[in-house]
């Protein structure tokens, strides 16, 4: 139990890492003629060569106009083949920098022991996911991209922000005093479309050993989305559930846990 | 007992979600509604026509990145332009009308056409010398700041002389624009010499009238 306080945090320290990391590389890529990462979180080329495109906005884009370039097409498709592989909701426990925010207001609800007294269903981002494509196909426009905080942000920290401040404030006070985790878990559509891909990718939590819930009790406190560390979740100790976010939180908790990254059903290496 | 507490529950539950998608469709109805309203700013080279400049743009940027002159901005969140789009302040930095157009490139939407091979037939807004009260070459002085700046000088701004009734004996060098040439690149706002511009490059919507079918000018070519 003595182990070291970055043995402890390992994998929240590298998901910081990642985060601030990849937004330092789209500024220095805007600012500093740097062309490693160009453009953000929208859409963007790796080294001018290989395109990226938020499959999210894409499909707003295709349910508004009815058509859609092959470029965001193709850019689209990588993202979803990679997310494939490192799993889908990675995106937003190591990538997405509202992640940053909203984990801050859940440490401080923590600190704080403040109440959670509203609950509202994890299935609304779901909902709210459906939503704005038809909402977009009825206004024709890309609706959430107006709206988005995550992009107010990413864009933001490359382009200056300018009151966009407000909406990420809001969102931290919502998050810490209504709703505990309400923005990334119940709420954002982002986080909804990558729970699909999620279901079907490649790297996962593993559980060794039997699912023993007086054993997990603490780790379940402790999950973004405690649902996935219900038994149900499990598979022959594979997760099953595409809402985790593949953060670690229950890996480095305790090696007694039996917690570890796995890739694929049946193989035994892969150990991230 | 227990199975009608679920199914009050399931309903109560159905009905929650139904009332939020309600006020947030309202929400975002209206919000739709004041984005696609919003006037036009000046937009980058080769931008689709407003309407559907804004929702095929994805916002990422690049176009902006290609720029040399750091023309482009893109809109930040509550500025009355739809937000994370890219637009010209054209008094600050215009569009200096590269050959090889680099902003266009990297458009991966297809908002900015790549159709768009040719900058001078660039159409971002259309230069109007808005205000002739202040205008120098309005009060007979000689200025022609704006003609000179001009990319396509001689064709999109000619001077045109006038006579000046203030002395009885001289000209007015009136600067006088030509919308089949003009691109807006805003060379000419940014070059006034007045405090505010009084050439001022607008959306092409906003800047142009719009003759009826019905009219026959004898002494022009119809063809």
């Amino acid at each position: 139990m003595s182990r070291s306080f970055i043995y402890r945090h390992r994998f929240t320290i590298a998901r910081r890492t990642t985060q601030i990391a990849i937004m330092a590389l789209f500024y220095a890529g805007s600012h500093f003629g740097l062309k490693i990462l160009t453009g953000n979180l929208s859409s963007s080329k790796i080294l001018g060569l290989l395109p990226m495109a938020d499959p999210v906005a894409v499909i707003q884009i295709f349910a508004a106009t009815g058509s859609i370039a092959p470029d965001i097409l193709i850019g689209a498709a990588i993202a979803v083949g990679f997310y494939l592989v490192v799993g889908g909701r990675s995106f937003c426990g190591w990538v997405c920098p509202v992640n940053i925010i909203t984990d801050f207001a859940r440490w401080l609800r923590n600190r704080l022991g403040l109440p959670d007294p509203y609950s509202i269903s994890r299935m609304v981002r779901i909902w709210f996911f459906f939503a704005i494509i038809v909402l977009s196909a009825l206004f024709g426009i890309t609706i959430f991209e107006y709206v988005s905080p995550i992009s107010m942000l990413h864009r933001g920290i490359i382009y200056g922000i300018g009151a966009g401040w407000i909406v990420l404030v809001a969102l931290f006070l919502f998050d810490l005093f209504v709703i505990k985790d309400g923005w990334c878990g119940h709420l954002c559509p982002v986080g909804a479309f990558w729970s699909f891909v999620g279901r079907f990718s490649l790297i996962k939590i593993k559980l060794k050993g039997k699912y023993d819930p007086d054993k997990l009790k603490n780790a379940i406190k402790i999950c973004p989305e405690p649902e996935v560390l219900s038994p149900s979740s499990f598979k022959n100790g594979r997760m099953i559930s595409g809402n985790c976010i593949n953060c670690g939180r229950c890996v480095q908790l305790s090696d007694k846990l039996g917690f570890s990254f796995k890739k694929s059903k049946n193989s035994e290496g892969g150990n991230l | 007992m227990k199975g009608k507490q679920d199914r009050r529950g399931f309903f109560i539950k159905i009905l929650r979600t139904i009332s939020a998608l309600f006020a947030g469709g309202l929400f975002f109805g209206a919000y739709a509604k004041q984005v696609k309203s919003e006037p036009s700013p000046i937009r980058p080279p080769g931008a689709l026509n407003e309407s559907d400049f804004i929702k095929t743009c994805i916002k990422c940027g690049q176009c902006l990145e290609a720029c040399p002159y750091s023309s482009i901005k893109l809109a930040k969140p509550f500025t009355g332009i739809a937000i994370g789009t890219p637009y010209l302040v054209v008094r600050e930095i215009p569009c200096y009308m590269c050959e090889d157009i680099p902003c266009v490139k990297p458009c991966p939407s297809g908002a900015l056409d790549k159709k768009m091979k040719e900058i001078g037939k660039a159409k971002m807004g259309l230069a109007v010398l808005i205000d002739h009260e202040n205008c120098i070459a309005y009060q007979g002085l000689r200025c022609e700041v704006c003609y000179r700046a001009c990319p396509f000088i001689g064709k999109a701004i000619t001077i045109e002389f006038i006579p000046n009734k203030r002395t009885g004996r001289h000209a007015l060098f009136i600067p006088v624009v030509h919308s089949n040439s003009c691109t807006g690149c805003g060379m000419c706002e940014h070059a006034c010499i007045l405090d505010e511009a009084a050439i001022k490059v607008l959306p092409i919507e906003i800047a142009k009238g719009k003759l009826g079918k019905h009219y026959r000018f004898g002494w022009k070519d119809e063809s």
